[in-house]
């Protein structure tokens, strides 16, 4: 009897400490999804941000990412979860992601006062990159998120490699690479490539092989990948220019043999020595070679993505990470985070989430101060003053990841050129066949 | 008894009470069946007939999705990579399992370090194990592979990503991945051998060789055919390491059915044609699966 007592009292009081621990836990917790995983250091230093808002805001902030996704995976995801009521409070993503939001009418647009704040505060080639069309037939562009994250796509190099093969600038036309390249490629007794002159990206997923070649299409003259004929959108990446960058790779790979297919590339080859020259989208690679390769730091230089030929301006594609509402949440939920949003965007929070952490985003009052100023980042800013929005409409991932597909099969000489592109483009017609545009 | 309907269940005759009992013992793992398996494969074959991109509502399409199928080159192209990498990793993984079986089945130290060993690479993570053989067979000069060709003073290679080689490394992969297991069942089915039967043959005057063509092999029929059929089930399942060591490539070298549904499903959205190209995947896993229920 005595011990049934002691059990029940015992129950009581964890009945009571529960409603206790209940009461603690209520309070407000903000989820946040994002695509991909960055490095965990990189990852730590931006997220910097989010302690502060939540001893300011009085919240928890659940941050959920989704590593080894692709990014159309991600968006399907996004778009289902936000349709079926289960998506997160605040989204980050990419214009991919959002852009496909905004067509199926599931993204909220950002209030007026927070869009004049964040105009002002943006460099003036990252002005219309947060801006999406909406899903009725896109004829009011209206922007979508806040910026978190950005950069256009530009070449870095290793220094010390350029000097040893008596250069001090990355090239700047086709036929400089190819020039440059045969001074920077080291090839083993067996004529293996040990260390690739000039990295172009020919393998691994198709969405990501169709956006690293997006650049070099653009800065061929190409215009835009795609095209809007009799309001139906067609492919334009199967025109000369998108032809011409095709082979360039060709000629990368084979007339050349500067690269290869497998060679490690992005910024970790780049800062393992396996590459002399890397294009590379995000700026925090400065970031990600000081933290994992910091001998590697001081070799570092920026240059622009090389052009067709002499008298052809280097266009790139940014990459915009943006935060945006759940449009299906409650709408006092909705006001809190896009105030807290607001907070994100105010200088010392800028701060924190740029100059801090060396993160670099488009904003004007953060690039110019250290380490902004520094020699490296102004060529990063100059290479990329050119930068078109990487969005161009919805399902634009797919497009690339046709592309991309595409383009791996002409890589591996599987198919030729033409062909390959010309598949690549009867299926974006095929994608787009109900979607009816006057312009894009 | 009289007048108390009996239920027809497992071959015996049972009380309706007793079939409910029976029934709710057994409900979870069917409701979790129907939910995740009956469902989405009943969602597959429908999908296969319509238009989808997972946003828009499905539109039926009939047939369109198989004759734009069968009518790919890459599909077909697929299927015979499939078959290659199905095929020639079991015929490899029964050799070796075997082989590794016979050698190591018998008492002392270095048999049975033999068959830890063997066994080390069935225990690894599949991702921790892809990352030590992209390791040993990547394209770089410091790979495993290459470091072991040069030390021999013999040319390197691409490996991986060799265009005539990666398929080549990714069944080696699926081989030292998984012999470990097959010698482990191997080893287990030469215990169950009566050694009245070796011995007998040995007094006879048989070989070595004699005794594993004519008694042993044999008398593993049934382990050997349940390793040929649920290898070859998983052989044209398998997506995770082609994914993780090679994504398809290079090119479409490396491409197998589930890499070829994956890429058109979830790189593309086209979820009607991903779905038809599951459906004729499920039919060639069917006539494995059913293969197996036949003869075991």
């Amino acid at each position: 009897m005595k011990r049934r007592s002691i059990i029940s009292v015992a129950c009581l009081v964890m009945f009571v400490l529960m409603l206790f621990s209940g009461a603690s836990a209520a309070v407000k917790e903000i989820t946040i999804w994002t695509w991909g995983a960055p490095d965990a250091v990189i990852l730590g230093l931006i997220e910097n941000s989010w302690p502060l808002m939540e001893k300011e805001f009085g919240v928890k902030i659940k941050h959920e990412l989704f590593p080894g996704i692709s990014e159309t995976e991600f968006v399907t995801k996004v778009v289902n979860a936000v349709r079926f009521g289960t998506g997160p409070d605040l989204i980050e993503a990419n214009a991919i992601t959002l852009s496909t939001l905004a067509s199926e009418g599931f993204l909220q647009p950002v209030p007026a006062s927070l869009v004049e704040s964040l105009q002002e505060k943006l460099l003036p080639s990252y002005k219309n990159a947060p801006y999406l069309w909406d899903e009725d037939g896109y004829k009011k562009p209206f922007m979508g998120a806040i910026v978190r994250d950005a950069g256009g796509q530009i070449v870095w190099w290793n220094e010390e490699m350029y000097k040893e093969a008596g250069l001090d600038r990355s090239p700047r036309t086709w036929d400089e690479v190819f020039e440059f390249g045969k001074k920077l490629t080291k090839y083993g007794a067996d004529g293996l490539i040990e260390i690739s002159g000039f990295f172009v990206r020919t393998a691994g997923h198709g969405g990501g092989i169709g956006d690293k070649f997006t650049p070099y299409f653009l800065s061929a003259g190409g215009g835009s990948l795609l095209k809007i004929e009799n309001e139906k959108v067609k492919a334009n990446f199967n025109s000369s220019a998108g032809i011409a960058a095709a082979q360039f790779y060709l000629d990368v790979l084979y007339k050349y043999n500067i690269d290869a297919i497998g060679i490690p590339g992005d910024v970790g080859g780049w800062y393992r020595g396996q590459t002399a020259t890397v294009s590379a989208r995000r700026f925090w690679v400065p970031l990600d070679v000081k933290l994992n390769a910091p001998d590697m730091y001081s070799k570092l230089r920026a240059g622009p993505i090389p052009v067709a030929r002499e008298g052809l301006k280097s266009i790139t594609t940014s990459h915009i990470y943006g935060l945006t509402v759940n449009p299906t949440i409650d709408s006092e939920t909705k006001e809190f985070i896009w105030k807290l949003c607001e907070r994100l965007n105010q200088f010392d929070m800028v701060k924190r989430r740029t100059i801090d952490t060396m993160n670099w985003l488009p904003y004007r009052e953060a690039v110019v101060e250290d380490p902004f100023t520094e020699e490296l980042w102004q060529e990063a800013l100059k290479s990329s003053e050119n930068t078109i929005p990487r969005l161009e409409a919805p399902k634009f991932s797919v497009v690339q990841a046709i592309l991309g597909d595409q383009l791996n099969l002409i890589f591996a000489r599987e198919k030729s050129v033409e062909a390959g592109l010309s598949t690549a483009a009867e299926e974006v017609s095929e994608l787009y066949e109900d979607v009816v545009l006057k312009e894009l | 008894m009289q007048g108390k309907k009996s239920f027809a269940m497992f071959g015996k005759s049972l009380k309706k009470r007793e079939a409910r009992v029976a029934f709710s013992f057994i409900s979870p793992v069917l409701i979790l069946y129907t939910v995740f398996f009956w469902v989405p494969l009943i969602l597959i074959v429908m999908v296969s007939f319509t238009k989808w991109d997972m946003f828009k509502p499905m539109k039926f399409v009939g047939l369109a999705n198989y004759y734009k199928l069968f009518s790919d080159p890459y599909f077909l192209k697929a299927f015979l990579i499939s078959s290659v990498y199905a095929l020639s990793s079991v015929g490899l993984l029964i050799f070796f399992g075997l082989t590794f079986a016979v050698l190591f089945n018998r008492p002392g130290l270095i048999p049975f370090l033999g068959r830890m060993l063997f066994f080390m690479s069935a225990i690894l993570p599949l991702i921790s194990a892809g990352a030590i053989w992209v390791w040993i067979t990547g394209p770089e000069s410091y790979s495993g592979l290459n470091s072991l060709m040069s030390f021999l003073g013999m040319g390197r290679g691409r490996w991986l990503a060799g265009s005539n080689t990666a398929l080549l490394c990714v069944i080696g992969f699926a081989v030292w991945h998984g012999t470990g297991l097959n010698t482990l069942l191997y080893t287990a089915g030469l215990r169950g051998i009566p050694s009245v039967y070796v011995d007998a043959a040995r007094i006879d005057g048989a070989s070595g060789f004699q005794i594993i063509r004519y008694i042993i092999i044999p008398l593993l029929r049934p382990i050997t055919l349940f390793l040929v059929v649920t290898n070859l089930i998983a052989g044209f399942n398998a997506f995770t390491p082609i994914w993780f060591l090679t994504k398809g490539g290079p090119g479409t070298a490396t491409r197998i059915l589930p890499t070829y549904i994956y890429q058109f499903g979830f790189n593309r959205f086209r979820f009607g044609f991903a779905s038809a190209s599951a459906v004729v995947l499920i039919g060639i896993v069917l006539i494995f699966t059913y293969i197996r229920l036949r003869k075991l």
